[in-house]
């Protein structure tokens, strides 16, 4: 498989989880392990342009198939305008479900750029967060969207080039 | 002693979401060691049996299995709990208490008395294969009668827990403060009412996990996701009887997240370290989520008897409260699972006047799961159980409740309660009224009727909640042994970079952005030029973790900066070759700039490479070295903070739902270190206490099994959900530490449920309800109106 744009090949058991296989054989430690049945999305990745939740998955099932976690967002050294928006709007404390938050708005700015506040809600049901309260979360989304708004075609296109 | 600093205050985004926004967050999960081996622990199917015998041989023999650790082996290695110095000295307090002490090994020896009680643990190569041989463990079991219900377990033929008790009483206490019985005898009105609290907490995103590495040249490492590493180093210090030095105890750099669960001493960890000893190979341990639902995240469970007297002009003269709390077995968490209830009890009184108290506190053991310390220690249930009652007060009396809270505020500052809780400063009544007035309560009652008519039921619940800030060394010292002051540790190296070094970790709170927030704005230097160490037992000075006075350090840091200024102004006099003082210079832009005549000034960096490389330069008498320690207590009891909480909430009598359409908190902090971050603390704890009063609850079932033991079935709150919370100030500088601030954070969802509950109880007002159970879940409420 892909992970980020670069090839893999390991062999594992077929009981792998991928959130296992990203975390001990990719060294993909954004990929957080929380609930582990699929419920809080801090496991969340993007497989084959899919958000998925990682910990309910076999590493097997997806075999060659193109993983895009946390590690792959930034480019060149510079933020995600998703990693902007949360870091200028305090939308994270600890921090565990970050990961997953991101993924998930990456998956939502890539289908709608601007979402509503309601269709955030909507969207981001599936990652829980015990932290923030989730309104610094809406904000950031809400930068991010505004700040992609804002930029050239081919900038965009770089931005959702997973 | 108030502060000029320049940052002090100021809402800078945090220096640690860079790493964290990357994926590279420092979390327990993500530390690697070579040869790692990883524990799973074997848990009770039962809520209470006798273990008849356990058969690890087939387990041992399994592909990859390193070691299997039982009971057994753990009295032979280690004395029983609870040691002695983990038990809080009420009796120094009340010498009339009654404390039952349960005794018993971090894994179970001939009983269990809750479901998911640890029996053993494997150790393996690989987790998949730890986990395989699980199966293999034969455990014969001899199921005893359940208890789960703390008024059954208090009957006189109820099956006891502990064979060698008289009773399942583990804590009792009755004190009269004041004369309540006068106070209740010459009252106008006397009202009384039971409450209930359930059992919910405060779980945080990420688990407990623990990683013990021992060899015999350097000792012990033990990565803890903990709130207090000093607790850890010195439980194991007097547990595995290793010497405190050869313990080296670490909190990773990133927690994620805690609410008081990660502040104590656990079974588990015990029984990891002692692995990773025994077996000298690094062993890992990952809480899973079931693990940690069932036994490291609740808490709450309590029944208020309480009744209020008044006089006809709505003056409360006395309250007394009988509280029966479920605390579960009794151990395998913090202090017993009896400490919140007791300080709960304490606080009772809230931010109100109340001059004759009695209370009685009951904590009965179950075999329900160990109770934990969760954000609001102890003071959730007694907020619902006061706010309710004055609401039905002042509907009784036929008195705005607006009014009856206002008459008997706390409106002198500094106040004593007859429980004994000092209050230092603050402006009750004003922040009562700001509430009020942001809610427009008048308006709102003119809308209620209106929306009445058209078959909508909105109402209104406004409630104040005093939240501790801070803890003087005085009680704890005499209760626990355990001195409450702050401590930082600050150098400057040659580059003029600076590092702090506290004993803190940070869950998600900020702490490398708040310390280097103010240090940075004492010694005038940028906040990426301050470097903050925490948490590892090796590199910081010996102090207490991040709970109950979560600012201590920031005090502490501030009077160590002010040291190192006095040695950089004295240093640069010195070299400048005039007679000034600290005062004559301003510390600004990394430069030291005398006041008089700012063409004179030396920049940090020149006067560290002074002070720390050319010593023939100091002044006679000057050591060289930039580096000072500082320390702070309070020189008062407490601290205490409000937060007034107004909700507007509309129910639907069809379906119970409840929908929150506004939550305004006004917030006194003393004075804030860092805005930004101290507003995010009030959104994510009003939103925990809106979770735990709409939507968590730990269901059992009669033979005490947990029914929902996943996040799928026990429910966070989720961003579809969540109010929106509206955060004003009134903030008022408390006198008695180095920032004007107090701690923030910890208390902020116990008035949650009270505020809701109220709202909830106002909007059905036609419907003569009494709302008086929580968890304010659709069913509960559909219920209460169909009744």
């Amino acid at each position: 498989m892909k992970v980020n744009g670069v090839l893999v090949e390991e062999e594992v058991e077929p009981r792998m989880l991928l959130s296992d296989f990203l975390r001990e054989k990719v060294d993909a430690l954004s990929v957080n392990v929380s609930c582990g049945v699929g419920r809080c999305g801090s496991c969340s990745v993007i497989l084959n342009g899919k958000l998925v939740k990682s910990c309910l998955i076999f590493a097997a099932m997806a075999n060659e198939g193109h993983i895009v976690t946390v590690e792959g967002l930034a480019k060149d050294g510079e933020l995600h305008a998703i990693q902007k928006g949360f870091w200028e709007n305090h939308a994270l404390q600890c921090g565990f479900c970050t990961s997953g938050f991101l993924m998930a708005t990456y998956s939502l700015l890539k289908k709608n750029l601007t979402p509503s506040e309601e269709e955030i809600r909507e969207f981001l049901k599936g990652n829980l967060c015990r932290c923030t309260g989730y309104t610094n979360i809406i904000d950031a989304i809400k930068y991010a969207s505004e700040t992609l708004t804002g930029i050239p075609k081919d900038k965009l296109k770089e931005a959702f080039r997973w | 002693m108030s502060s000029t600093n320049p940052l002090l205050g100021a809402p800078i985004k945090r220096k640690e979401d860079l790493r964290i926004l990357l994926g590279k967050g420092e979390y327990i999960g993500n530390i690697k060691l070579s040869n790692m081996h990883y524990g799973v622990f074997l848990r009770s199917p039962y809520a209470h049996a006798l273990i008849k015998s356990i058969d690890v041989a087939d387990a041992k023999k399994q592909k990859g299995v390193v070691d299997v650790i039982t009971g057994e082996e753990l009295q032979k290695r280690m004395p029983p709990m609870i040691l002695e110095d983990f038990v809080p000295r009420l009796w120094l307090l009340n010498p009339e208490v009654k404390f039952n002490i349960p005794k018993y090994y971090p894994l179970a020896l001939g009983k269990v008395r809750y479901f998911g009680e640890p029996l053993a643990l494997v150790i393996a190569k690989d987790p998949y294969l730890a986990t395989d041989a699980l199966e293999l463990i034969q455990v014969d079991y001899e199921p005893l009668p359940v208890i789960v219900d703390a008024e059954e377990a208090l009957k006189e033929k109820a099956p006891k827990l502990y064979d060698h008790w008289d009773s399942n009483v583990e804590y009792y206490e009755k004190k009269n403060f004041g004369d309540p019985d006068k106070a209740f005898s010459n009252a106008d009105y006397i009202f009384s009412e039971k409450f209930y609290t359930h059992r919910c907490g405060g779980s945080p995103m990420e688990t407990r996990g623990c990683i013990s590495s021992y060899d015999p040249i350097s000792g012990l490492t033990v990565w803890i996701t903990t709130q207090r590493p000093f607790q850890w180093r010195d439980a194991f210090s007097k547990i595995l009887n290793l010497p405190p030095e050869r313990i080296r105890v670490i909190a990773p750099n990133d927690i994620g997240g805690s609410f008081g669960t990660k502040a104590s001493i656990y079974s588990e960890e015990l029984v990891i370290a002692y692995a990773g000893l025994k077996i000298q190979k690094p062993v890992k341990w990952i809480e899973s989520r079931t693990e940690n639902l069932t036994t490291s995240t609740q808490a709450r469970e309590e029944s208020h008897y309480l009744q209020i007297a008044l006089t006809k002009d709505g003056i409360i003269t006395g309250l007394k409260d009988k509280i029966i709390a479920n605390v579960g077995p009794g151990y395998g968490g913090v202090y017993l699972g009896m400490l919140m209830t007791w300080l709960g009890a304490y606080l009772i009184h809230n931010a109100y006047k109340i001059p004759n108290i009695g209370i009685e506190v009951i904590c009965a053991v179950t075999n329900k799961g160990p109770l934990q310390p969760s954000r609001a220690f102890g003071s959730m249930p007694p907020r619902f159980a006061l706010e309710r009652l004055l609401d039905i007060a002042a509907k009784e009396m036929k008195m705005d409740r607006v009014e009856l809270r206002l008459k008997n505020l706390i409106d002198n500052f500094p106040y004593t309660s007859p429980t004994g809780i000092f209050h230092d400063a603050g402006d009750y009544i004003g922040a009562f009224k700001k509430c009020v007035r942001i809610l427009d309560y008048e308006k709102f009652k003119r809308e209620q009727e209106e929306l009445r008519k058209q078959g909508r039921y909105i109402g209104i619940g406004i409630v104040p909640a005093i939240e501790i800030g801070g803890l003087s060394s005085g009680l704890q010292v005499l209760l626990e042994s355990i001195p409450t002051y702050g401590v930082a540790h600050i150098r400057i190296d040659w580059d003029g970079k600076v590092t702090v070094s506290v004993p803190d970790v940070s869950t998600g709170t900020g702490h490398e952005t708040i310390l280097s927030q103010i240090v940075a704005g004492e010694i005038g230097v940028k906040i990426d030029e301050v470097k903050v160490i925490k948490g590892d037992t090796a590199l910081c000075p010996y102090g207490q973790g991040w709970y109950a006075q979560p600012a201590r350090n920031a005090s502490a840091a501030i009077i160590a900066a002010r040291r190192i200024k006095e040695k950089l102004a004295k240093l640069a006099a010195h070299l400048m070759k005039i007679d000034a003082k600290m005062e004559d210079f301003t510390f600004s832009d990394g430069f030291v700039i005398y006041n008089k005549d700012k063409s004179k000034k030396m920049s940090i960096y020149e006067l560290a490479k002074v002070a720390i490389l050319d010593p023939t330069k100091l002044p006679n008498g000057m050591e060289p070295g930039l580096e000072s320690i500082a320390y702070h207590d309070l020189k008062v009891p407490t601290l205490f903070s409000i937060d007034v909480h107004g909700v507007i909430a509309e129910v639907s009598p069809n379906t119970g739902k409840i929908k929150i359409h506004r939550y305004v908190v006004v917030d006194d902090s003393g004075k804030p270190i860092n805005e930004l971050l101290l507003k995010g603390q009030i959104q994510g704890g009003m939103s925990l206490g809106v979770s735990n009063a709409l939507s968590e609850e730990f269901v059992y079932d009669e033979n005490g099994i947990l029914q929902n033991p996943t996040l799928m079935d026990y429910g966070f709150i989720n961003i579809a959900e969540a109010p929106k919370i509206e955060i004003y100030e009134h903030h008022v500088p408390t006198p008695y530490t180095a920032t004007g601030g107090k701690g923030k954070g910890e208390g902020l969802p116990m008035g949650v449920p009270a505020a809701i509950a109220n709202a909830v109880e106002d909007a059905l007002s036609p419907f003569s309800v009494r709302i008086t159970e929580l968890p304010l879940s659709p069913e509960k409420i559909w219920k209460v109106i169909h009744k």
